[in-house]
């Protein structure tokens, strides 16, 4: 089966972070790609930049589905683009944070989104509400540290384990979900600093190894979207896309 | 990886049944093992059918945990003792209705469940309202025919795809759930048969094969529960089992 990952962000930086952590767990009959938006931002750390990203990232599953791949996932927390897109084709579209916050809430009663940035924390609500899932969101912190710094992998690293360790002693959570995908392949590092400070029992979700997961899972059994929900849009003249 | 499927029933019949409806789901690699019940019910179509299932249920979990089985799958849409185990194991238990649920809701605005009585509906209602899913339930219908009569899969396939015409055209729903495992390997069936009647855009989920695809998921990203959800009940004198 073919998975591809749409990173929608102008970086190349994380279309090397998506390959390194994603190739390994691939299943022996998976072949996956990678692709980055080809206009748009250099990252997203805002609502704005997201609606930027999104015709674009619209564009590139459009082309993924062309081009045969089974089913493709929006690499980034905010799901930039991913209704849209479903609207647009038939293969299954993968968003990350409706995906972990719904495997998050079979895990465990509670779960916390660890992000990037504080000022981001009101995407996450809105993602939790519509979800249903509201109730089961104990809280969103951030590690105040920049989608394209989080390269320094101890840096991150460190500053995710402090943030959930207080997520899970002051909030009440029993489940982490990391809140920006370039995050990517931290989770065992983070369950071990979570075990030095005596925290044993909260799983750690990597959102986007868990979209590339369920996207396998999904190619495997011919599910997809529901073309109900997401129809065709009519036709109608476009500018400039 | 091996996977284990907890039939919760006395029945012997359905251990062969089950291992070759549960087979197929299975991924190139994937072990399925099943077992059946040493005390409990013949089948499970009451809530009285699930209390005085769930005490073995639990014990088999705890044995395949011991037998060193990646993750288990407890086969019913009642998902009867799935709590319970967990508070036993370390290991991912998986329900397939809690599964199915989440998932209907990742790829629709709503689904209806098709399970077996009438009856069971409320069963349904409450569960998908613990799950933070019950806005998304369209209804719950049922092809009145009795889990021990499932063989003569004419005939369910018919009564569900009668049942999902209906869920769609009356109800509104844009995803279609099975409300019975028994009713797995019919969801290429169903779906063609709703593609005759002019519904082409309504996916059909088959929640044990989900259940497998999912466990694998889980397994392969060394995912499980909380146990800080799910605690290891205190130690204490328990007569009787």
């Amino acid at each position: 089966m073919k998975i591809r990952v749409i990173e929608p962000v102008i970086s190349k930086t994380l279309e090397g972070t998506s390959l390194e952590e994603l190739s390994p767990m691939a299943r022996p009959d998976t072949e996956l790609s990678v692709v980055s938006i080809d206009k748009g931002p250099a990252s997203i750390e805002s609502t704005y930049e997201a609606a930027l990203a999104a015709p674009h990232v619209v564009a590139k599953i459009v082309e993924a589905e062309r081009d045969g791949v089974d089913a493709v996932i929006c690499n980034c927390m905010d799901d930039p683009g991913v209704e849209a897109a479903r609207e647009m084709v038939s293969i299954p579209v993968i968003g990350p944070c409706e995906t972990s916050m719904h495997i998050a809430s079979m895990l465990g009663h509670r779960f916390s989104v660890i992000g990037v940035l504080e000022a981001d924390d009101r995407p996450f609500h809105d993602h939790a509400r519509k979800a249903g899932l509201e109730g089961k969101l104990a809280s969103v912190r951030a590690v105040n540290i920049p989608v394209l710094e989080l390269e320094d992998r101890n840096r991150a690293v460190s500053a995710l384990v402090e943030q959930s360790v207080k997520a899970v002693r002051e909030d009440g959570a029993h489940v982490i979900i990391f809140g920006c995908t370039g995050m990517a392949g931290m989770a065992r590092d983070v369950e071990e600093g979570l075990r030095q400070q005596g925290i044993t029992d909260v799983p750690v979700i990597d959102p986007a190894k868990l979209a590339f997961k369920i996207a396998e899972a999904l190619a495997d059994m011919g599910l997809s979207h529901s073309k109900r929900t997401y129809p065709t849009p009519p036709q109608k003249e476009i500018v400039g896309y | 990886m091996k996977i284990r499927v907890v039939i919760p029933s006395i029945t012997r019949e359905f251990e062969a049944l089950g291992l070759e409806q549960y087979s197929p789901c299975a991924r190139p690699g994937t072990e399925i093992s099943v077992t059946l019940l040493n005390s409990g019910p013949a089948s499970i179509e009451s809530r009285y059918d699930e209390a005085v299932a769930v005490p073995d249920i639990v014990s088999k979990v705890v044995a395949a945990e011991k037998d060193g089985v990646d993750a288990v799958i407890i086969d019913c849409m009642a998902d009867p003792g799935l709590d319970a185990a967990r508070e036993m194991v370390s290991i991912p238990v998986v329900g397939p209705a809690e599964t199915a649920m989440h998932v209907a809701s990742m790829l629709g605005h709503r689904f209806s469940v098709i399970t077996i009585l009438d009856q069971l509906a409320p069963l349904f209602d409450r569960h998908a309202a613990k799950m933070g899913v019950v806005e998304r339930l369209a209804s719950v219908r049922a092809v009145n025919i009795p889990v021990l009569e499932l063989d003569d899969s004419e005939r369910v396939v018919k009564a569900l795809i009668e049942q999902s015409v209906k869920a769609v055209k009356e109800d509104g729903a844009h995803v279609i759930v099975f409300g019975c495992t028994g009713m797995i390997g019919l969801a290429g069936e169903v779906k063609k048969g709703l593609v005759e009647q002019g519904i082409v855009d309504v996916p059909v989920i088959d929640p044990g094969m989900l259940a497998v695809k999912v466990a694998e998921a889980l397994a392969d990203l060394g995912l499980s529960h909380s146990k800080r959800t799910y605690p290891t009940p205190p130690e204490k004198e328990i007569v009787g089992y």
